[in-house]
């Protein structure tokens, strides 16, 4: 039984298709990098996959038609972080996080014990309990992206879909992000994340799932996928020899 | 005194008489274009064969054309207009015309313009402007006075407190034609007899209109002219409650648009009321 | 207590002292003791008369529509995580002005209210449809501001059709807004109309605080745009529709007052709806304050000249502020 499986997904916006009859499927605790050049399909994928993209094609999570729960129950099973980070509102971190809670509101909105709990955790866990009470307009870049992941970690879905969560972060910011991840993904939980950093994938990715032209090209662990063909193909680029190494972050 | 007066009377046995003979003999020179309310309701009473085009106004509710000066054509203050109807004399509403004036005197056509009139003597003064213009002379037409045609009031005759109030809660204090219309009818208007001393056109705050008592409510513009957001008389409480309350009478809108000879036919239908208003008292 | 039920609290002590205050004033020269008494039927004739028939409709009036543009304020900042949106910015309020001048024309004045409502909700239901949030925030604005100016302009169309001499007057009526001609048959329909509009908006709000994070993210976590869309259409027609019905166009309330929460209670969107609502109602009542204050002498101050005189000059202040950060 898969975290996740899916078969002949099609998606596409205003008419034209993106990707076209995708198969994929995925386990619990894998933790899988998603590659490919800019307008292969990445974020179309994973929209589709989150249910923000209409799609054609059968999506299942642990034998569960994704497509015949409500949208409130999805939500509680598939998290999903968005490409797009821009905040208007100066929300608290705390309250940032806190939205990642919707799906278990009540029906006057009020959060949880149980999820109070769980904000905190979270909060601690990814180092934000200095900033908590800060507005998240004020936060570095780096600083933001870790709310915001911390937004759609306390979903505490099994599932998380993070569309390029690296995006405009320092490399230091990076490894850290990238580790959050796999210590999640260590944990159960099945991530999917579309990057561009193919060192990162190397290092920590179970599987890498390379995409060009809203296809798939290769499948499987970044030794098999990460060959000089494939990267040819997708990139235009010959991997270094040795393969791509990662910086080490130094001791403060 | 009695000149102005007495072209109020002709004027008002014109528009009375159901064919109204050719004041100025039997041709129908000079033509008149009027570009105003105010100049149809003079020229439909003083030379209605003399009439080649009426204002822009002419078919709408405040009208006083029948249904035959209603086809005729539409005049406005616009000089092409104008000069492409080609009348003799165009007769301008109070404040129209000053600026398409020269071109249209250019063109060799004579302007008029009508004042607003308050009370007799601008009355007057804006039938001896159309008169002129047309070359007549007053001695030349017959004057009849008739005194029986309004009640006489004494001293003992009780005067009522009288509001006038339009659709849109409009009213009018002293120096307005509608003071000399309350004042003839033997009445005192309700703004200068409880001392608030308003003059003028004006519309009153509506709770100044809860404190007054008026005896008598001439009203005007109710179901003529077009429909507003702004017609507390239908919506507003102490409006609505002053009309259910008071005795009233209503005059049609056209005869009170400006001071015009019909103005007489407004005298007429407010005396009536009122005289049984007395009667009832 | 805690700060945020203090601050709820006064609040509404503010809103309802400035509703009793509104009770007092007026050209009729009535003391408190004298209006209270009349307010429940003692006293001079003439003064319950004033009380029951023009002060208490004007105050309650002005209550719901402030109430109604507050709420709509927020909930179209919230919708479109745009500060600067607000239903007069967007043209809704032209929109509902043109559809109760449209019944006016056809001599339908008992279907006002139903043409206005119709009228903020068809301008409501493109704007929202066209734009939402998928393009920049300036091109939300923008095109709420041509709605407004082509709604303003097809009602000088309608007003040019029916030549009286008064219908300038009854342009600047329809477009700058004012409780003068609020009588009390108005609360019959105002008051329901605008309690089921603030109903609906509340309903959103707690999704409009999902939407902070974005339409994307705040649909992976439930949200249902379509939902969201209808009930804020339907929100913002009642209330606008409603308000401008009454009173004519008054813009710039849900602008400000959102904005001045907050910085006083904080930048939850769903918070800011029920507040925004309670803020408006009492302002929208101050605001009549002074225009009755200053018009004593027969010449009317438009109460949307003074939220306009209030509001514009913010507007430009928050743009610019916006645009250059």
């Amino acid at each position: 039984m898969s975290a996740l499986a899916f078969t002949a997904l099609t998606a596409g916006y205003s008419g034209k298709t993106v990707i076209t009859k995708l198969d994929g499927e995925a386990q619990g605790g894998e933790f899988i990098a998603l590659l490919g050049p800019n307008g292969c399909g990445k974020s179309t994928l994973l929209k589709s996959l989150a249910g923000i993209l209409a799609s054609s094609g059968h999506i299942t999570s642990n034998e569960t038609n994704v497509r015949s729960i409500s949208a409130v129950k999805r939500a509680r099973h598939i998290s999903y972080l968005a490409q797009q980070r821009d905040m208007v509102w100066p929300l608290s971190v705390r309250d940032v996080i806190a939205l990642g809670r919707a799906p278990y509101r009540g029906p006057l909105g009020k959060i949880s014990a149980e999820g109070q709990a769980k904000i905190e955790a979270v909060i601690h866990r990814l180092g934000l309990s200095e900033f908590a009470e800060r507005s998240i307009l004020e936060l570095s870049g780096g600083e933001a992206a870790r709310a915001l992941l911390a937004r759609a970690l306390v979903v505490d879905a099994p599932l998380l879909l993070a569309d390029e969560p690296f995006a405009s972060l320092d490399p230091a910011a990076q490894i850290q992000m990238t580790e959050i991840l796999k210590a999640e993904s260590q944990n159960g939980k099945t991530v999917i994340a579309a990057m561009h950093d193919l060192a990162l994938a190397q290092h920590y990715a179970d599987q890498i799932w390379l995409m060009k032209d809203g296809a798939f090209i290769a499948k499987g662990s970044p030794a098999e996928v990460l060959t000089d063909d494939n990267l040819v193909r997708a990139f235009g680029i010959h991997p270094p020899k040795g393969g791509f190494t990662l910086p080490r972050i130094a001791k403060a | 005194m009695h000149r102005k007066v007495a072209a109020f009377i002709l004027a008002w046995l014109l528009t009375s008489s159901a064919a109204s003979p050719n004041v100025w003999g039997q041709e129908s020179q000079p033509t008149f274009a009027s570009t105003s309310l105010c100049g149809d309701a003079y020229l439909l009473a003083l030379a209605p064969h003399h009439i080649k085009a009426l204002s822009w106004q002419s078919r709408g509710p405040l009208s006083l054309a029948n249904a035959n000066e209603k086809t005729l054509p539409q005049a406005w203050d616009d000089a092409e207009r104008l000069i492409e109807l080609a009348p003799d004399i165009v007769l301008f509403g109070p404040g129209e015309g000053y600026k398409t004036q020269a071109i249209l005197e250019a063109a060799g056509i004579q302007t008029v313009r009508l004042e607003w009139a308050e009370d007799y003597d601008d009355y007057g003064h804006n039938i001896d402007l159309i008169l002129d213009s047309a070359g007549v002379e007053m001695k030349d037409t017959p004057i009849g006075m008739s005194s029986s045609l309004f009640t006489l009031h004494s001293e003992d005759t009780p005067r009522p407190k009288i509001l006038y109030l339009s659709r849109s809660g409009g009213s009018a204090g002293a120096d307005t034609y509608i003071d000399v219309l309350i004042n003839h009818v033997g009445g005192d208007n309700i703004w200068t007899a409880s001392g608030s001393n308003k003059q003028s056109w004006f519309t009153p705050d509506a709770e100044e209109l809860a404190v007054i008592k008026p005896d008598f409510i001439i009203t005007s513009f109710m179901s003529d002219g077009f429909e507003s957001a702004q017609a507390k008389t239908i919506t507003g409480g102490v409006h609505r409650q002053l009309l259910d309350t008071t005795p009233s009478v209503d005059v049609p809108g056209a005869f009170l648009s400006c001071m015009s000879p019909q103005f007489t036919d407004a005298m007429i239908l407010v005396d009536e009321a009122v005289v049984k208003w007395r009667a009832a008292q | 207590m805690e700060s945020g039920a203090m601050k709820l609290l006064i609040l509404i002590a503010v809103t309802l002292i400035i509703a009793l205050a509104s009770l007092f004033i007026g050209s009729a020269n009535i003391a408190p003791v004298a209006a209270i008494k009349a307010l429940f039927g003692h006293g001079e004739e003439a003064h319950v008369l004033i009380l029951q028939q023009l002060r208490l409709p004007r105050t309650l009036l002005g209550l719901a529509i402030g109430a109604g543009l507050g709420a709509s304020g927020a909930a179209l900042q919230g919708y479109s995580r745009n500060p600067l949106a607000d239903p007069g910015v967007l043209g809704f309020s032209a929109c509902a002005a043109l559809g109760a001048v449209a019944a006016l024309y056809f001599g339908l004045r008992a279907y006002v209210p139903i043409f206005a409502l119709i009228g903020a909700g068809l301008g409501a239901g493109v704007l929202v449809a066209l734009v939402g949030q998928r393009k920049r925030a300036s091109v939300l604005i923008l095109a709420g501001v041509g709605l407004g100016a082509l709604a303003t302009a097809v009602t000088g169309l309608i007003m040019n059709f029916a030549p009286n001499p008064w219908a300038l007057s009854e342009i600047v009526y329809w477009m700058m807004g004012s409780l003068r001609e609020a009588g009390p048959a108005a609360l019959l329909y105002c008051l329901p109309l605008t309690a089921l509009g603030l109903l609906a908006l509340f309903i959103t709000a707690p999704d409009l605080r999902t939407l902070a994070l974005g339409e994307d993210t705040a649909q992976s976590l439930g949200v249902s745009l379509p939902r969201l869309q209808i009930l804020l259409v339907i929100g913002v027609a009642l209330c606008v529709g409603s308000g401008v019905a009454v009173a004519g166009a008054i813009g710039f309330v849900g602008l400000f007052i959102p904005h001045i929460l907050r910085a006083l209670i904080g930048p939850d969107p769903a918070r800011l709806v029920p507040y925004s609502a309670l803020a408006g109602a009492g302002f929208l009542v101050l605001a009549d304050m002074a225009t009755r204050a200053i018009s004593s002498n027969g010449a009317t101050l438009y109460l949307g000249i003074l939220t306009s005189l209030i509001g514009v000059p913010f507007f430009l202040w928050l743009a610019t502020r916006k645009m250059s950060s």
